[in-house]
C-alpha cells in the first residue's frame, strides 16, 4: 500500500465548537483554493451543528453522506477518477458537550465504508477525546490543545488512508422497513432549477407526528442540495472539474431514531433529474412500511419509464398531497418551516 | 462474528487437560495447577507465570476464574500470531511507526480490550490493563516476565479517571501505551529481516549474473571431455550422434538463442576451450602426444573458411550453432580416426 490519489480530510469539532481540520494536499493549489479549503470544515460541519440544535429538542447527528458521481462527457482520460465520494461524521457525547469529527473521502475505489466507519468511530475519535484526558492531566498548563489535536488529527488521516483500496464488502445486516415521510424532487439544467419536497399535509395529524422522527422538515428538504453543493465545491477545489457529484445517501440518527435520504437520479439532454425519499427506520406508529428495495425501484421506474410522480407518492405514502414546497429559496424555505415544523 | 468464533480456539481440550492436570495434583493449590498448565501451553518461566497470576487472582470478575484468564492468555498468543503474519505482510508508507501502532492497535487489539474487560474488575487500575496487554501480547520466549518489573514501567504511565463514581474510558491511550513498543519491536525486526533477505537475493543475483558473466567468456565442454576419456579409456565406438550432441552442448555453453554474436569476437576463445577439453578429455600418455597451440591452429584452420565468410556478421547464438556444428564435429571425427595424432 499504498499511493492513492484520494481527497482526504479530518475534521474535528470540540466541545466550545472549535474546529480544527487536516486536509491532505497532494497538488500545488491556488492561493484562493487554498483559502477556501480552510473553509470546508465549517461548511461541511455546518448541518451537524444544525441539526444538533434541531428544534424537537433532541439532538440529531448526521452520520453519513455519499455521492454518486457523473462522468462528464467531455472528461479527460488524465484527470483524476473517483469511485465514491462520502463523508463519514462520528459525535461522542461527553460530559463536557458534544464532540464531533467528520471525514471527507474521494477515492478512485469503491471503499469499504463500514470499515472506514468504524476506524473513525471505533479508534481515531476515541483517541482524542481520550488523549486530551490523560495528556492534560499530565502536563497541566504545559498541554497544547492544538498542537495535540494536530497531531492526532494527522494520525487519524494516515490510518484512513492506509486503510482506503481495499474494495467495498456486502455485510449482513438485519433488513429494516421504512416509513416514507417525503418526496424531494430535484430538476438541474443549464438555464434551470428546481428543488420540491412533497409530504403529508400541513393540515394532517400524521405529518406533526412524524415530526418527532425526523430532525425537522426545513432541515431534511435542505440536506441533499446543499450537500451536493458542497461536494461540487469541494472537487472543483482540488481542480476536478469534469466529475459532477450526485447525493446517493444521507445517514442520520438521534438516540434511537434513525432517518435516512435515498436518491437516484438520470442526466437526460444535459438536465439532471432526481428524486429522492425521506425514510423512518422502523417506526412502530406507522403502517405502510417498506423495505429499502421497494422505494429503490420506485424510484427507478419514475426516472426510467417516466411513470407518473403522482402513482409513485401514493405508493410511497398514501397520505402525501399534491403540494410540492419550494426548497430553492429562503423565503420559500422559511414558509416550508412555518407551516410543517410546528 | 463473536470475538470468540474470530479468534478461536480448542477450550475444550485445553479444559480437559487442566482437568487431567487437576486430577494429577488433587491437593495442590489452583494457582499451582494453572501456573503449570500455562508453562505448557505458552512456555514461559514458572515462577513469572505464577507472579503473574498471584497478582491478577483478586482482580478477575465475579463469576470468572483464574482458568478463564489462562485461556484467555492463550487466546492473545493466538491473536498474536494472527498479527504476526499481518504486520509481516504491512508495508506502512515511510514506515511510519506511529501508523503501524495505530493499525495493529485498531485490527487487532481493540476487540480484545472489550472482550478482557470483561474478565477483570472494573474499579481496577488502568495500568493494569496496561500491564496486562503487555504480558499477553508480548512473545512467549520473552526473557523478563516479572510482574513487579511490568507494573513499574506502566504504573505512571495512564492514570485511572473518576467523573463522579464512573470510571472515564481511557481503552485506546492504555493499548497505545500497552502496545506500542511491541508493535515498534515486531515491525523493526521485520523490517530488517526484510532488509537482510533483500540483501541476500542481492547477492544471489550478482552471483548469478557474474557467473552469466563467466559463461559469456568462456565455452564449456564438459561432455566433450568426457565422451574423449570414455573413448581413450575403454576404446569403445563413438557414434556420430554422440560427437554431434557434445559438440551442441560446447557450443550452447555460449551461443545463446535470441543473442547476436560476431564470430571475430569469439573465434579465439572458441578455439582455446575447444583445444583444452579435448586435451583434458585425454589419457595422460595421449596428452604427451599433442601439443595444445597445435591442435589450437589446426582448428583455426579448419574454421579459416567459416571465419572469411562470417568474421564481422552478426548472427543469432542458435544459427551460429547450427553453422559451426559440422566443422567442429569434423575436427573430432578425424581426431578419433587418427588417434588424436595430428
Amino acid at each position: 500500500m499504498k499511493n492513492i490519489d484520494a481527497i482526504l480530510g479530518l475534521f474535528f469539532a470540540n466541545e466550545d465548537e472549535m474546529v480544527y481540520d487536516k486536509i491532505k494536499i497532494s497538488q500545488d493549489l491556488t492561493e484562493e483554493s487554498e483559502n477556501n479549503l480552510k473553509m470546508l470544515s465549517f461548511k461541511y460541519f455546518g448541518p451537524v451543528f444544525l441539526t444538533e440544535m434541531c428544534s424537537g429538542g433532541d439532538p440529531w447527528n448526521i452520520d453519513f453522506i455519499e455521492s454518486g458521481l457523473i462522468l462528464q462527457s467531455q472528461g479527460s482520460y488524465d484527470e483524476k477518477r473517483f469511485q465514491s465520494f462520502f463523508t463519514i461524521n462520528s459525535s461522542n457525547e461527553t460530559i463536557d458537550g458534544i464532540t464531533n469529527l467528520s471525514a471527507l473521502i474521494a477515492s478512485p475505489y469503491t471503499e469499504d465504508t463500514k470499515k472506514i466507519t468504524d476506524g473513525l468511530s471505533e479508534y481515531i475519535h476515541p483517541a482524542i477525546t481520550q488523549g486530551k484526558i490523560v495528556e492534560e492531566n499530565y502536563l497541566g498548563d504545559r498541554f497544547k490543545y492544538s498542537k495535540f489535536i494536530q497531531r492526532e488529527l494527522n494520525r487519524g488521516l494516515n490510518l484512513i488512508e492506509y486503510s482506503l483500496g481495499s474494495s467495498r464488502k456486502v455485510y449482513w445486516e438485519e433488513q429494516h422497513n421504512y416509513y416514507c415521510v417525503g418526496l424531494i424532487e430535484r430538476i438541474v439544467s443549464k438555464y434551470y432549477k428546481a428543488s420540491n419536497l412533497i409530504t403529508i399535509d400541513k393540515d394532517n395529524s400524521l405529518r406533526k407526528k412524524c415530526l418527532e422522527f425526523i430532525p425537522s422538515y426545513y432541515v431534511m428538504a435542505i440536506l441533499p442540495d446543499y450537500y451536493e453543493k458542497l461536494i461540487d465545491e469541494t472537487l472543483k477545489l482540488f481542480n476536478v472539474t469534469t466529475i459532477d457529484p450526485s447525493i446517493r445517501l444521507i445517514k442520520l440518527h438521534s438516540y434511537e431514531k434513525r432517518v435516512i435520504y435515498l436518491e437516484e437520479y438520470i442526466v437526460d439532454n444535459n438536465v439532471k433529474k432526481s428524486y429522492g425519499v425521506i425514510l423512518i427506520e422502523d417506526p412502530e406508529e406507522f403502517n405502510d412500511l417498506n423495505k429499502i428495495s421497494f422505494y429503490k425501484k420506485n424510484l427507478r421506474l419514475i426516472l426510467d419509464q417516466n411513470k407518473d410522480v403522482h402513482d409513485a407518492m401514493v405508493k410511497f405514502n398514501p397520505n402525501f398531497t399534491v403540494k410540492r414546497w419550494d426548497t430553492l429559496t429562503n423565503e420559500n424555505l422559511n414558509d416550508l418551516e412555518a407551516n410543517l415544523d410546528n | 462474528m463473536t470475538f470468540e468464533d474470530k479468534y478461536k480456539i480448542d477450550k475444550a481440550r485445553l479444559i480437559s487437560y487442566y482437568n487431567r492436570m487437576e486430577r494429577q495434583f488433587k491437593d495442590q493449590d489452583q494457582l499451582i495447577t494453572v501456573a503449570k498448565f500455562l508453562v505448557n501451553q505458552i512456555g514461559s518461566s514458572y515462577e513469572d507465570i505464577y507472579g503473574i497470576l498471584l497478582y491478577f487472582q483478586d482482580k478477575i470478575i465475579i463469576g470468572k476464574s483464574l482458568l478463564d484468564f489462562a485461556i484467555e492468555w492463550i487466546r492473545a498468543q493466538k491473536i498474536r500470531l494472527e498479527y504476526k503474519k499481518y504486520l509481516i505482510r504491512a508495508q506502512y508508507p515511510l514506515n511510519d511507526l506511529a501508523l503501524a501502532i495505530d493499525d495493529c492497535i485498531f485490527r487487532f487489539f481493540l476487540d480484545i480490550d472489550k472482550h478482557l474487560r470483561m474478565l477483570i474488575k472494573e474499579e481496577v487500575q488502568e495500568y493494569n490493563f496496561s500491564g496486562l496487554y503487555e504480558i499477553f501480547f508480548s512473545p512467549y520466549d520473552i526473557k523478563n516476565l516479572n510482574i513487579d518489573d511490568i507494573l513499574l514501567r506502566h504504573m505512571h504511565n495512564v492514570p485511572t479517571h473518576y467523573q463522579g463514581t464512573n470510571k472515564i474510558g481511557v481503552n485506546i491511550i492504555i493499548l497505545r501505551s500497552a502496545l506500542s513498543n511491541i508493535v515498534v519491536k515486531d515491525y523493526e525486526d521485520f523490517l530488517f529481516s526484510r532488509k537482510e533477505e533483500e540483501a541476500m537475493k542481492t547477492k544471489q543475483f550478482d552471483k548469478k549474473f557474474s557467473s552469466k558473466k563467466k559463461k559469456i567468456y568462456e565455452f564449456n565442454g564438459a561432455l566433450l571431455e568426457r565422451m574423449i576419456k570414455t573413448y581413450c579409456i575403454s576404446k569403445k565406438e563413438i557414434f556420430p550422434s554422440e560427437i554431434e550432441k557434445a559438440i551442441s552442448q560446447f557450443l550452447s555453453s555460449y551461443l545463446r538463442f535470441g543473442s547476436f554474436y560476431k564470430f571475430a569476437e569469439f573465434k579465439d576463445v572458441m578455439t582455446k576451450c575447444f583445444a583444452e577439453d579435448i586435451i583434458r578429455g585425454l589419457t595422460d600418455n595421449k596428452k604427451n602426444q599433442i601439443q595444445k597451440n597445435r591442435l589450437e591452429s589446426a582448428i583455426s584452420e579448419a574454421l579459416m573458411k567459416f571465419n572469411k565468410k562470417y568474421h564481422d556478421s552478426e548472427l543469432d547464438g542458435q544459427a551460429l550453432r547450427k553453422d559451426l556444428t559440422p566443422i567442429l564435429k569434423d575436427i573430432i571425427t578425424h581426431l578419433i580416426n587418427t588417434n588424436f595424432i595430428l
